[in-house]
This record gives C-alpha cells, sequence and structure tokens, in this order.
C-alpha cells in the first residue's frame, strides 16, 4: 500500500478514536490541564527568580542568604517535577489500562504494533493540543490569579525554611548599608513590589513559562506514553500466547 | 488399502477437528491470531468494517474485493457501516473475507460455526469447499457439534 495512504489511514483513525473516546478523553483533558497547571506554577517560580535574585545581588553583608534561597527552591521544583511526572505516568497508565481489550482487537486482526503505537500517540497529540490550548485560554482569562498565585507561593517557599525566614527577617530589620531595609519592610512586601511594578517583564515570564510548560511537559508526556504503549502491545502479546482466546 | 487421511498429513482441505485433536495440531503447527475466526469476533467500534478489514495490511490478495464480496454473498453497503450489530453469520463472513483479503493460506473456525442454522452450515462448508478448490487454502473448523464432526475430512 501506497505510504501516503497508510499515513492518511492512520490519522483518519486516531480521530475516529479521539471522537469515539468523548467521556474518557473529556477526563483524559481536564487532568491534563491540572498537570498543565502545577508545571506551569513550577515554570513560572523558576523563570521569576531572576527578578528576585537581582535584588539580593548587591547585599555583600548576607553571602549566605543567595544560596539558602536557591536551595530551597531546587528542592520545591524537583519534587514538583517529580510529583508531575508521577501524576503523567498515572494518567497515561490509565489511557493504556482502558484501551487494552482494543488492543488485543487490534492484534488479533492482524494489525501492525507500529501502527497501532503510532495512532495512539497520534490521538495523544490531539489530546495534549487540546489542553493546551484550553490551559492557554485559562491563562489569558485568569492572568491576575495566575499572578497572585505566584506570589504566593513564593511566599510559601520561603515561609517554608525557618532558617531563611529567619535570615531574611535580619536582612530587613538590620540597618546597614543594605539596600532592602530602605525600601520594603519585609520579604512579602519586596516580592509584591517586584511583581506589581515589572508589568512587562510579567508578561514575558508568564508566556516563558508557558512555552517551556508546554516543551517540558510533550516531551515527558511522549517519553512515558511510548513506553507504557510499548509495554501494553508486548502484554497483550503474551496474553495471545497464553492461548486464553481459543479457552484451550 | 487406501491409507486414513489425517490433517496432520494433509496440506490443503478442510478439516473438522473436536477440541483433542486441535489441541494437538496447535503443539505441532504454530498458529497466529490472524488466522483464527471468532463466534464473536471483536472490532473497533470507532472503525467502519471496512476499516477494520484494513487493520491487518501485511500481505494483500490479488482477489478484488467485489469478486470476494460475491463469493461471500456480503452486500457492500455492508463494509461502509459503522458500530451496527452484525449477525453471527455477517461476523464470520466478514472475519472470512480478511482473511481472503489479506491472503492467509490457513484458516481456523475457532467454535466459530456451532451456533450457526443448518442452512448456514450449509453455505459456509461449500464456500470453504470452493475457497480449497479454487485457492488451495486449508481450513480447519474447531467444532463440539456431533454432526459436524461425523463429516470430518473433505
Amino acid at each position: 500500500m501506497n505510504k501516503k495512504v497508510i499515513i492518511l489511514a492512520i490519522f483518519r483513525m486516531a480521530w475516529a478514536s479521539f471522537k469515539y473516546h468523548k467521556r474518557f478523553h473529556f477526563f483524559f483533558c481536564l487532568s491534563l490541564i491540572l498537570i498543565f497547571i502545577l508545571l506551569f506554577f513550577m515554570q513560572a517560580i523558576a523563570l521569576s527568580l531572576n527578578l528576585i535574585e537581582e535584588q539580593f545581588r548587591n547585599q555583600q553583608v548576607f553571602t549566605n542568604i543567595p544560596n539558602l534561597f536557591m536551595q530551597n527552591y531546587q528542592n520545591f521544583i524537583q519534587n514538583g517535577q517529580l510529583v508531575v511526572l508521577f501524576l503523567l505516568a498515572l494518567l497515561i497508565g490509565s489511557k493504556e489500562w482502558s484501551r487494552k481489550k482494543e488492543y488485543l482487537i487490534w492484534l488479533n486482526n492482524g494489525g501492525q504494533a507500529r501502527r497501532l503505537v503510532a495512532i495512539q500517540l497520534i490521538e495523544s497529540c490531539f489530546l495534549l493540543l487540546t489542553a493546551s490550548f484550553v490551559f492557554f485560554l485559562i491563562l489569558v482569562l485568569f492572568v491576575p490569579t495566575f499572578k497572585l498565585e505566584i506570589i504566593r507561593l513564593h511566599q510559601i517557599i520561603i515561609n517554608q525554611s525557618s532558617t531563611l525566614n529567619t535570615e531574611l527577617e535580619i536582612l530587613f530589620k538590620t540597618e546597614s548599608n543594605n539596600q532592602l531595609n530602605l525600601h520594603f519592610s519585609n520579604f512579602n512586601q519586596m516580592i509584591e513590589h517586584i511583581f506589581f511594578t515589572n508589568n512587562n517583564q510579567w508578561f514575558g515570564i508568564l508566556l516563558s513559562a508557558y512555552g517551556y510548560t508546554c516543551l517540558w511537559l510533550t516531551k515527558s508526556f511522549f517519553l512515558i506514553h511510548i513506553v507504557a504503549t510499548c509495554s501494553n502491545i508486548f502484554g497483550r502479546k503474551l496474553y495471545w500466547k497464553n492461548k486464553k482466546l481459543l479457552n484451550l | 488399502m487406501e491409507k486414513q487421511k489425517t490433517f496432520e498429513s494433509l496440506t490443503q482441505g478442510v478439516f473438522i477437528l473436536d477440541k483433542d485433536e486441535f489441541s494437538r495440531f496447535i503443539k505441532k503447527y504454530p498458529l497466529y491470531p490472524e488466522q483464527i475466526i471468532h463466534p464473536n469476533w471483536r472490532y473497533l467500534p470507532f472503525l467502519t468494517i471496512k476499516e477494520n478489514l484494513a487493520i491487518d495490511n501485511s500481505k494483500k490478495s490479488l482477489l478484488t474485493m467485489d469478486h470476494l464480496l460475491k463469493l461471500l454473498d456480503l452486500m457492500p453497503t455492508l463494509l461502509e457501516q459503522k458500530n451496527q450489530s452484525l449477525t453471527l453469520f455477517e461476523k464470520i463472513k466478514c472475519q472470512l473475507l480478511q482473511k481472503l483479503l489479506t491472503k492467509k493460506e490457513t484458516i481456523v473456525f475457532a467454535y466459530a460455526i456451532d451456533a450457526l442454522s443448518i442452512a448456514e452450515k450449509q453455505q459456509l462448508l461449500s464456500i470453504c469447499e470452493r475457497l480449497v478448490q479454487d485457492y488451495q487454502l486449508t481450513i480447519y473448523i474447531l467444532s463440539d457439534d456431533a454432526n459436524l464432526l461425523r463429516l470430518k475430512f473433505h
């Protein structure tokens, strides 16, 4: 068969499957949007860190603060990414579990495993595109809310470490040659100031965070998906070897 | 005296086997899922019957779809439908059509025809005989039906 015809047939099958599993896909997209939001916050926090770091850069008296600060954020982002990866694997696993009968039908009818993988990946591509588009709309509609939540997250991360919290309190209370306590009475006030006065930079950060989120999620999503689909197909082939289908 | 024919000594024909004979058979000869015709043909509900038949695109037969539809007495409109309820006989014929389209030389009916009416069984057996004569196929019919097992080999 012509290659072009096969590719078209694969796309048609993927689209038909995408339309058929509406109910499952609705929940799948919803979960994917939640994962998008989680990851977006991680990326936005990582990107907005530069703005805060600039404020500390000239404070030579308190050299240990930037290190403590970065360590705290690194822990938060790494743990967050692990949680996102776990949720993503769980989501893809649920999709694979719901499709195991279809895989068996495909293999029993003599379908090639690689075509099945292609169909599943294309279908998931539609899902990922839908989720990213819906998330973009949510982001555009609720920019102020996202901004407030990012500020709150910064405050939560700082407040989590008592050492850092104490160090920062000292920084803002000590009357030495540092510039910070001339403008702000505490860290929370500083963050709010940074984030509300740099509107242009903020929009750039949100857009970059969205881009990085899409990129990171696409890479991880397809990597996990390929592994999960191949394992599932391999499992279905083993099932056939047991000859349960013939009741023998 | 002519030696009795067994399914192990023949390469072409229609063979009706019981469960024990079939168990012996699959120990000797490897069988692939795509060679088997099931009574409950499971197909992907989001695809048309025609697309389901095209799932296996490994080897394409030289026979045309029209010719095979005529041979199996199937309506072309049936293939364009999606998610409809097929009768058992139609399911069996569709699977047979799939095997013929993909040039399978050995076809196994796994308890597929036991539940058919006598007229349908006769029609299917005559189709099988014609396929063996015209296209040199090997067809195994796994059955629990005592009347059918009495026919044994053709």
